[in-house]
């Protein structure tokens, strides 16, 4: 089984646009989702489509994967990396990458997005916080009293 | 395919958690009120926050922000609340069932608790006048099973007095040593019992209703000196007492009360001891849980404002060193205010609690002593990261090795 895996040269990624990637079989160890797929297959070459991953998004995953996997790279560079990665990114793109990271299943690439947003809503209001995940309130008034109720600071 | 930003709502709770984790106090509890999938999200996710025994570190900087925060060392993370900026000139007595226990006058304590977000205040006024020092008394707050009402016990460590108050009928009972030749220097609750410990390292019970101690016959007794001194905890349902004999040497005793011993252990066990800076010693069982080790000593350094592990091996305890806070040739006051603070609550039954009655046998201790497999004493160092608390965001983005800003 192993050695059969091995034998995997070239990875084709297929995004939801169409648009294709070929990657090395390193770049998707992280991709979980993906790994598995590979995994179960038994063929020397794979091609894999990827129905809830964007094209432009799928490019952004891999730069980060490709950055990430190389041992070249110092720690210092790859911090650097993460920085400017997310300072090109907008609001929605960083939501976008988050549920591509959890659909491929990618631990780490998923904690980072995970802190990028983070520190976006971070000492906001809620109307922020709606607004930036698209979000309207279910909540009716009554939820809404007993909700603010349950999370003032409280006097006995 | 759909859209991608749709239904953001319905994000999986495990992405829910990765994110929640991130978060800090305000901003976690602000989370919870954006839909109903998120707020009952939220609610799982703080009942186990609220349960969880993992020790955090209590940290106020006098000098940059006078504010508190939390720091988790298994976590990485630093943890505030901007409510907590109200604190700043408030006097800390120490941490009891995640509540930071202050005063801010002489006629009452401030029992704040940042993770359930209440308050309480209790009047001392027609009573006592309380010690206006940081550090002043040994404080213990716990509470009756599913109930509001608690039990809050503070031991005055200049006038040796233990107050003790019961929310149930609002009232304090005081215990003053004047007339006796020894001193309570400490005190826990133990099976709804408060036991002390006096300066000559005897053990006894004070009965509520009698206002008196009535000391522990034991076999054996431990023997002080001038310059050791005795501390009591409970972990497990055990009674043990501390002998710090130096600031190297630490003897544990446990209270046998079947044979009304006093056993000097070999070993920590399965426990973790846990000291911070004014002779604080808190205690925690099974301390792997909640990602720190068994048989070790956890020792805050404040004026290196570190933590550090003392790890015992098979048959012995852990070495350890406690540095002076102040150093001899010059008067350093060290910036940092350090402590181990315990979120979850501790339960006392209030129905027949501190009634004073003669210690309930505890159960045969049945834990054998898990053997760590030979560690031998080493040193590690958890750096408690300088920053300063409303630069929440700066600082835990460091912590975690990540630059975003």
């Amino acid at each position: 089984m192993a050695a059969e895996k091995s034998s995997i040269k070239i990875i084709t990624l297929i995004a939801a646009d169409g648009s294709v990637f070929e990657v090395e079989p390193n770049i998707v160890k992280e991709m979980k989702t993906v790994q598995s797929y590979i995994d179960e297959l038994d063929q020397n070459t794979v091609s894999i489509p990827l129905p809830n991953v964007f094209g432009n998004d799928l490019a952004m995953i891999i730069e980060y994967c490709k950055k990430h996997a190389s041992e070249e790279e110092t720690k210092e560079a790859k911090e650097e990396f993460d920085f400017e990665f997310v300072k090109r990114m907008k609001s929605d793109d960083k939501l976008r990458l988050l549920q591509a990271a959890s659909y491929l299943n990618m631990e780490s690439f998923l904690q980072f997005m995970a802190k990028a947003i983070a520190a976006e809503i971070e000492n906001q209001s809620v109307e922020f916080v709606r607004d930036y995940f698209q979000i309207e309130s279910d909540f009716t008034p009554e939820e809404e009293a007993e909700l603010r109720k349950e999370n003032e600071w409280a006097f006995k | 395919m759909t859209k991608a930003t749709n239904n953001l709502c319905q994000l999986p709770w495990d992405v829910l958690d990765i994110i929640s984790r991130k978060l800090d106090f305000d901003d976690l509890f602000l989370f919870s009120g954006v839909c109903k999938n998120w707020w009952e999200f939220h609610k799982t996710y703080w009942k186990d926050f609220l349960v969880s025994q993992e020790p955090l570190i209590v940290r106020n900087c006098y000098y940059i922000s006078k504010s508190y925060t939390f720091i988790s060392i298994p976590h990485q993370k630093i943890y505030h609340s901007k409510k907590m900026n109200d604190l700043k000139n408030f006097l800390y007595f120490g941490p009891s069932s995640g509540y930071l226990i202050m005063a801010e006058n002489n006629h009452s304590f401030v029992l704040m608790n940042p993770f359930i977000r209440k308050v309480i205040l209790i009047d001392t006024s027609s009573t006592f006048k309380v010690e206006l020092s940081d550090f002043a008394y040994y404080v213990l707050l716990a509470f009756g099973k599913g109930s509001d009402e608690f039990v809050f016990v503070a031991l005055c460590k200049s006038s040796h007095s233990l107050h003790i108050y019961q929310s149930q009928n609002f009232g304090w009972v005081t215990y003053s040593p004047k007339r006796n030749s020894w001193k309570v220097v400490d005190f826990t609750i133990l099976h709804n019992t408060i036991y002390v410990i006096t300066d000559q390292a005897k053990i006894g019970v004070f009965s509520l209703n009698s206002e008196y101690i009535e000391f522990l016959k034991l076999k054996s007794t431990l023997k002080v000196t001038s310059s050791s001194y005795v501390r009591l905890i409970d972990c497990d349902g055990q009674l043990l007492v501390l002998n710090i004999i130096s600031s190297e040497i630490l003897n544990v005793y446990k209270i046998d009360f079947s044979t009304m011993k006093c056993v000097k252990l070999e070993t920590l066990g399965d426990i973790a001891l846990f000291y911070a800076p004014k002779e604080k010693y808190y205690a925690l069982s099974s301390p792997e849980k909640w990602g720190y080790r068994k048989n070790s000593v956890y020792v805050i350094d404040l004026p290196s404002k570190k933590c550090k592990v003392y790890i015992g091996d098979d048959n012995e305890l852990p070495k350890f060193i406690i540095r002076p806070i102040y150093n001899n040739t010059q008067t350093y006051c060290p910036p940092y205010l350090l402590d181990w603070c315990f979120r979850h609550q501790l339960e006392v039954d209030l129905r027949n609690t501190m009634s004073g009655e003669s210690p309930q046998m505890v159960r045969a201790s049945s834990k054998t002593k898990a053997q760590e497999e030979g560690i031998n004493s080493v040193e590690q160092n958890f750096e408690i990261k300088e920053g300063k608390g409303q630069r929440n965001k700066r600082i835990s983005t460091k912590l975690n090795g990540y630059i975003i800003n």
